[in-house]
Formats: structure tokens, sequence, C-alpha cells
């Protein structure tokens, strides 16, 4: 007996509120998620369709272990042209939490693909094998909490919904789609995709079944792989958002007062957001996002400044925005308030008031798209380009956010190459692939860093990235093939549904082994699926989908080998950082350019062109695609 | 000391029920004076579960990985809607999620209102159980229970409740934020 899939998808056309169903068998060799999602993208639609175009499609898909307590299981992959990618948009997977995708399977559907558009403003509402849209008059202009509890009194109270907010209505190019307090879709703009396509919501409620082949076998590989993040006594580090708190330090007292419990997605044993209960704000729950404004250091520190985070966390949820939008757009908005290219009067921005009242007025006018919001709400490198002048210096070529100072390209030789691979693979930006290339062994060595010997640390590197010098920063040597790696394992994560952040530590946390236990979540397929299948097998497939999404961006505009390189800020090839390990303080443009072409033939593609080979997609079983690649 | 009866089939005539002084907790109240109760349900007091479960709800994270293994385990596929234990959370109301598990009462009154005495304790356990054989899931034990635990299944029409797992409950042992616990009961 077999189990996992649903076996059916749900098709959904806006403009001539069609809906049918149709089998997913015919795109099983692309397993789920990202892979069937992108597979049904490259079938159906033109590459130079643009995001907001009725043509495009927003396809939310889970995997075949979606619904199964397989630990993490519980993430599901909207998947379609994102209007975030600068200049050229691109198809992007972006993934969401909660129970979204569970509950989809549990009513009988894999995915969901949506097209057209609708004239009028319409929610989608998914329950037991059936659907229907059905008028959103009454709900566009309200936030996403408001949006979510009107559909859950209306229909059930246990359905999972996903909502747009204000900022998704008006779309801002990175509008997130929120469920629950904290779940969200958020860096690929795919609120404003729903925006564009007059759809406020989706909900779905399902009490069926998703059949497992081997349920005995599944209840034991459930016990090893949560043993591998999970242990009675040491509570989880991450749960709760703890890992938060200690990661940006100061927290505990705010956590003390006003935690009132913790929130996993569907079948995470880690439970990694934290539930709160602040005076002044409405009961809410995020993980490790929302600390990331305390990139604001206008803040106050203490409690006072964590209130103050979580209040702005809470209203960009609400607004249906993007957290890293807000920080990044505080930063920019006081670069060029400080650049005097901006004044309180053109702006409509109370610039030199408490910056607590300065992030918020942003946010409302970001989503409402009033005064400067109406321009940031492009995305900063648009922004910038229409401010024009000095303003255009003031963010990186591709607009994707630099987080931190340590994930500078010129200080880390790590991250010299993901950026430009994160952008290869069209992810958010390199640091979505970190979640597996720095974050599966980052967390049980960094925590572990002192006590352990450099010769274990190259055992654990090399045996799960390929390459002992995969996480040396001062060298951009052997990052090739631990970012192919990485990225087989990301694609493979985002097409079964598991977490990006937490399947690393499936293999590791706390297993014997720090390097883990590599074969967990093969087992957990094989038990789920009944397709006996090994570690090799699964990076297999991961390298399959890496493949097709080339392809992808490739037939989209978005890639070349011009492209790739481009995807570094130009600063870090000419202005030299006084930290930088390497020769001059800056990044090596000619050393960066042949670890690239290293990377391409590791992943058979074109060296000079970095286009998969055809005898590549021979190899990985794709020849259905192949009449795809260009000419 | 309890020592097992003779044989387990529930039967409907009935005699009184023994208003055992060892029998305190919650329940036993109800049943003293109930002129006609079944059998089983003598046998359910005197056989009170050798354990239940116990949900610390103020832990729980909202997972539902014990619906899932419950139902894995009882129905051999996922389906948390016919679960043995509930887990509910609305996001914008609750600061945790409410798990209800089956209290295996001394007095039972989902067994007291089964008409066809389908429902007793388990030999081993004393579990309050369902025989397939006897249920036609007609839902009186439904209407009767006062904690919602006990529920009739479509296809078949059947009722289903915990079992505790034969004393080894599934929920307990894969609840990662060790919300449930399964306490045993001191011999009498």
């Amino acid at each position: 007996m077999s189990g996992g899939w649903a076996g059916r998808l749900l098709r959904v056309d806006l403009t001539t509120r069609r809906i049918v169903t149709e089998p997913t068998d015919r795109y099983l060799a692309y397993v789920g998620g990202t892979g069937i999602a992108a597979r049904i993208y490259l079938d159906e639609v033109d590459p130079g369709t643009g995001p907001f175009d009725p043509a495009n499609l927003l396809i939310l898909m889970t995997g075949p272990l979606a619904g199964t307590p397989s630990p993490t299981s519980g993430r599901a992959t909207f998947y379609g042209k994102s209007p975030v990618g600068h200049p050229d948009p691109v198809c992007r997977p972006s993934s969401i939490g909660g129970s979204l995708g569970a509950e989809l399977k549990y009513a009988g559907f894999d995915g969901v693909i949506i097209g057209g558009a609708s004239l009028t403003p319409v929610y989608l509402w998914v329950q037991d094998g059936a659907a229907e849209l059905r008028d959103a008059a009454d709900l566009w202009g309200l936030d996403t909490f408001e949006t979510q509890r009107t559909l859950l009194r209306r229909h059930d109270r246990r359905a999972a919904v996903a909502s747009i907010g204000p900022s998704g209505e008006n779309l801002g190019r990175l509008a997130a789609i929120v469920h629950g307090t904290g779940f969200a879709s958020g860096l690929s703009g795919f609120g404003a995709v729903m925006g564009s396509k007059k759809l406020k919501a989706l909900g779905v409620r399902g009490t069926g079944a998703v059949d497992v082949a081997d349920p005995a076998r599944l209840l034991a590989a459930v016990r090893r792989g949560t043993e591998q993040v999970y242990r009675a006594d040491d509570p989880p580090r991450m749960t709760g958002s703890r890992g938060s708190g200690r990661a940006y330090g100061g927290a505990e007292e705010f956590v003390a007062r006003y935690s009132v419990g913790v929130l996993a997605c569907h079948a995470c044993p880690v439970a990694c957001q934290g539930v709160f209960r602040v005076p002044g704000s409405p009961l809410g729950a995020d993980s490790c996002a929302w600390p990331h404004a305390l990139g604001v250091a206008e803040f106050p520190r203490g409690v006072e400044g964590w209130k103050a985070v979580w209040d702005v966390n809470t209203l960009v949820n609400r607004l249906g925005l993007s957290s890293y939008e807000v920080t990044e757009g505080y930063a920019f908005v006081v670069r060029l308030r400080d650049a005097g290219l901006i004044d309180e009067q053109s702006s409509g921005l109370p610039l030199r008031g408490d910056p607590r009242e300065l992030v918020k007025a942003l946010a409302h006018q970001i989503a409402h798209r009033r005064g400067l919001g109406d321009c940031l709400a492009e995305g900063l490198p648009r922004a910038a380009e229409q401010i024009g002048g000095a303003a255009r210096h003031l963010v990186s070529s591709r607009g994707w956010p630099i987080l931190l100072p340590s994930d500078d390209a010129r200080t880390n030789g790590t991250m010299a190459l993901l950026p430009t691979v994160g952008a290869f693979v069209p992810y958010n930006d390199g640091w979505s692939l970190w979640g597996y290339y720095g974050g599966s062994i980052h967390l049980p060595l960094s925590d572990r860093r002192e006590t352990l010997a450099a010769a274990e640390i190259a055992r654990v590197t090399e045996r799960v990235l390929g390459d002992a010098r995969a996480l040396d920063a001062s060298t951009l040597g052997g990052k090739a093939e631990a970012v192919r790696r990485a990225q087989s394992y990301r694609m493979l994560a985002d097409s079964i549904g598991f977490c990006t952040w937490v399947l690393p530590l499936d293999c590791g946390y706390y297993a014997g082994d720090l390097a883990g236990d590599e074969e967990v979540l093969a087992e957990l397929y094989s038990a789920v699926t009944g397709v006996e299948t090994d570690q090799g097998g699964l990076l297999r497939l991961g390298e399959r989908i890496a493949t097709l999404q080339r392809l992808q961006g490739i037939r989209q505009g978005y890639h070349s080998r011009e492209k790739d390189l481009s995807a570094l800020d130009a600063k870090v090839f000419g202005e030299p950082h006084s930290e930088s390990p390497f020769p001059g303080g800056v990044v090596d443009l000619a050393g960066l350019g042949a670890e690239l072409e290293r990377y391409y033939e590791l992943c058979g593609w074109d060296a000079r062109t970095g286009v998969p080979l055809a005898s590549t997609l021979h190899r990985l079983g794709m020849d259905d695609v192949a009449d795809r690649l260009p000419a | 000391m309890y020592t097992a009866p003779e044989g387990h089939e529930p039967s409907h005539r009935g005699s009184t029920i023994g208003d055992d002084p060892n029998c305190g907790g919650s329940g036993s109240s109800l049943i003293r004076g109930r002129a006609s109760a079944p059998d089983g349900a003598a046998r359910a007091i005197d056989l009170p579960a050798s354990g239940f479960l116990i949900a610390d709800s103020t832990r729980c994270a909202d997972c539902r990985v014990c619906e899932m293994v419950c139902s894995l385990v009882h129905e051999g596929r996922v389906i948390p809607s016919l679960a043995r234990l509930t887990v509910e959370r609305d996001a914008f109301i609750d600061d945790h999620a409410n798990v209800r598990v089956c209290r295996q009462c001394l007095g039972p009154e989902c067994l007291l209102a089964c008409p066809r005495g389908a429902i007793s304790a388990h030999a081993a356990t004393g579990a309050r159980v369902v025989d397939a054989d006897l249920c036609d899931g007609c839902g009186a034990c439904v209407k009767a229970c006062h904690f919602g635990m006990i529920h009739v299944a479509p296809h078949p029409r059947l009722a289903f409740k915990c079992d505790l797992c034969d004393g080894e409950p599934h929920c307990v042992a894969h609840c990662p934020q060790q919300v449930l616990s399964y306490r045993r009961r001191r011999p009498r």
C-alpha cells in the first residue's frame, strides 16, 4: 500500500470562477511542494509573464509527508512569479508553516493552483473535497487578524486560514500571506500576487485522512527523528523563541514577563514560536524573525525595547508586510534622512521623533502606499531608482536584505558564494541557503565550538557538506560542493514540506554523532509513501528539482553567468573592509568566478553559461523537460 | 484488591451497584442509588482503570502529534478527526491549546448509557473500551459523556474512545512537549 499524497490537485480560475480537480500522479517525479509547483509552472506559463498578470499562477503545494507526524513536515510552499526580484521578476518558492498544508491534505488535496484574476474581491474556501469562491467585499481593507477571525467564525473554528492585509491589497511588492498570528509566506511578495488577483484569503478545513504505507515503521521513524531535536532533560533550545532571546540578548526579562506559551507548526517538536501577551498589543506568536527588528539601533534597550519590537512585529503581521521590509526600510529612511535626501514634509514621516513611532508610521505608509511609503512598497531597489541620485548607493543591487554585518561577503568567504548561489537557484537570498548550509551544522557546532577539536569540526563539516573547508570564512575554496549539496537539501526540504531551519537538526543536534542520523529522512519518506529510498536517493530528487528551478530561472531571463556574479553588491569587489581576511579587504572576483565554474561543473551545467546540459537532464531523469532548454 | 470476574461480556440485566466505600473519586456519587444499572457498570467501578491520562495544556505547542499518532495507531492512517483525544486552539484568543483526554471515569456515564452493553472495562488496564461487535453507533454514549470524549465515527458507524493503548499510550510516548502523562492509580 502506498501513502502520503492525497492524489488530487485543486485548480481555481479566478477569471471564469471555474474550479476543477485533477490527478497529482503525473507530477510525482518532482515529489511535491516546490518541485511539483515548478514543474506545473514550467509547463503552463509563458516565461515572460509578469507577477501581476492574470496569467501568473500562484500555486500552494504540500509535500507527501504533510499531515503525518513526521517531525517538521508541517510546511507548505507557495510558488509563482514573485514581484520581488529586481530587475527581473522570477519564479520563487516561499514556504508557510502552521497547519495550512496539513489541513489541505486532510481536505483531500495535495495543492491548489490559482490562476486568472477576479474583478471583485473573493476568498477561496476549501472543505473536505469541495471548494468554492465567495464574495469578500466585506473583508477587503481588513487586516490579516480581522480577516481570519471573521472567516473562522463564519465557517469553522478549526480551519486554517491564510490572508493578505492592506499591503497585499495595495500590491506592495514584499507583501506577505499571513496565517494565524505569526505564520507567513513572507519573502516573495505573494501577498501582492494575491492582491493582484483580488483574492483576499483562502481557508481550508479537512476531516479526512492521509494514508501511510507502513504505520509501525513511521512511528519508529518519528521517534528517531524527534530524538535528534528533542531531549526530555534538555528542552529544545529553540523552543518558544528562547533561541532568539539568547541570540539577541536582553530578552530574558521580556520573556519572563510576557511569555504565555509556545507554538509549533503542525508536527514540529521544536516549537520555535513564542506566544506573548503584551499590554497594548494583541495576543500573538512569532518565531525568530521578529527580533530582527532589534536591528533598529535607536530603539531603547531592555524590556521597553523588546516591547516596542513586539509591537512593531504584531503590526507588521496585521498589515501583511514583511518584517525585513520594515526594518530594512527603516534603515534606508534613516540613511536618506541623514543624507538630506528627504524631509518630514516630503516624506510625511516623523523623521526626528521617537523611533518607535517612526517605524510604525512607516509600516502604515508602506501598507497603504501613502507618502514615501508609496515608493518603498516597490521594494528598496526600485524605491532607490525612483528617488534617484545618491539614494541608489544606499541599497544592494538586487535588493535582498543584507542581514547582519557578519554576512558581508568581504569578511566571510562562505557568504561570498552564498548570495550568488542563492540567486542561482532563485531563492530569497543567500540567507535561505544558509538555513541548511550554515544552520545544519552551525547550531550543533556553534554551541559546542569551544569544546570541539578542530579535527572534529572538519570531519562533521565534510560529512554533511562534502568539504572540510565549507565553513572556513577565510577562503573561497571548498564552497562549490557544499553549496551544491545544500541546494539539493533545500529543494528537497521545500518539496517534501520539511522545515529548512529544523530539518538539518534532524541530522544532528542531539544525535550521538554531530554529523547526524542521515538516514532518518529517507526512513520517514519510505514509511509514509511506500517508495523505498535512501539519503542518496532523496538528494538526487533534490538535485532534480534544483536543476528544474535553474532551468526555470534561465528561461525567465533571471539567470546567466554574468547575472549570477552581479548578485553580489558591487562594493564587495571595490570598497575594502577593515576586517576582511582577503587580500586588499575585498572579494576576489577572479577567485569567485573560478569557484562558480567549479560549482557549475559539479551541477552538470555548462561552465561558460550556467545552463543545465542535456546530458544532465537525462542523468537526472528529466527528459520530460529537455525541450525547454534554450536553443 | 480487585480480582477479575469471570467473563467480561457486560449484560443488560441489572443488579444493584455495589457502593464500595473504597471506590472514591469522580463519578462514584453519580452511580450510587441508581437502581438498575447494568453489570458492566458494577464491573467498571469494581475495575477502575489502572491508570488515566493527564494533560497539562499550558505546555501544549499545538503541534498535533498526539492526534496524528493516536489515529495512526487506532485507524492505520493519519486522521485526526478520529483521534481519541483532542487539541483545540484559537490563535487569536488562547494562550495555549486546550488538550482534552478521556478520564476513564470511575462511574463511566458512557458505559452506563450504552443500551447494548458495548462498553466495558478492559481486562488488563481497566480502560473503558468499546466492543465494535456490539456497538451499533446509536450515540447514546456521546450524549451521556460529560466531557465530550466519546464520539461516533461515520464509516462504519461505531463509537470510539480512548483505550489507553493497552497501558502504554502512544500519545504520551510521542508528545514532544511533555503535555501528556499516564498516571497509574494506586492499587486498592
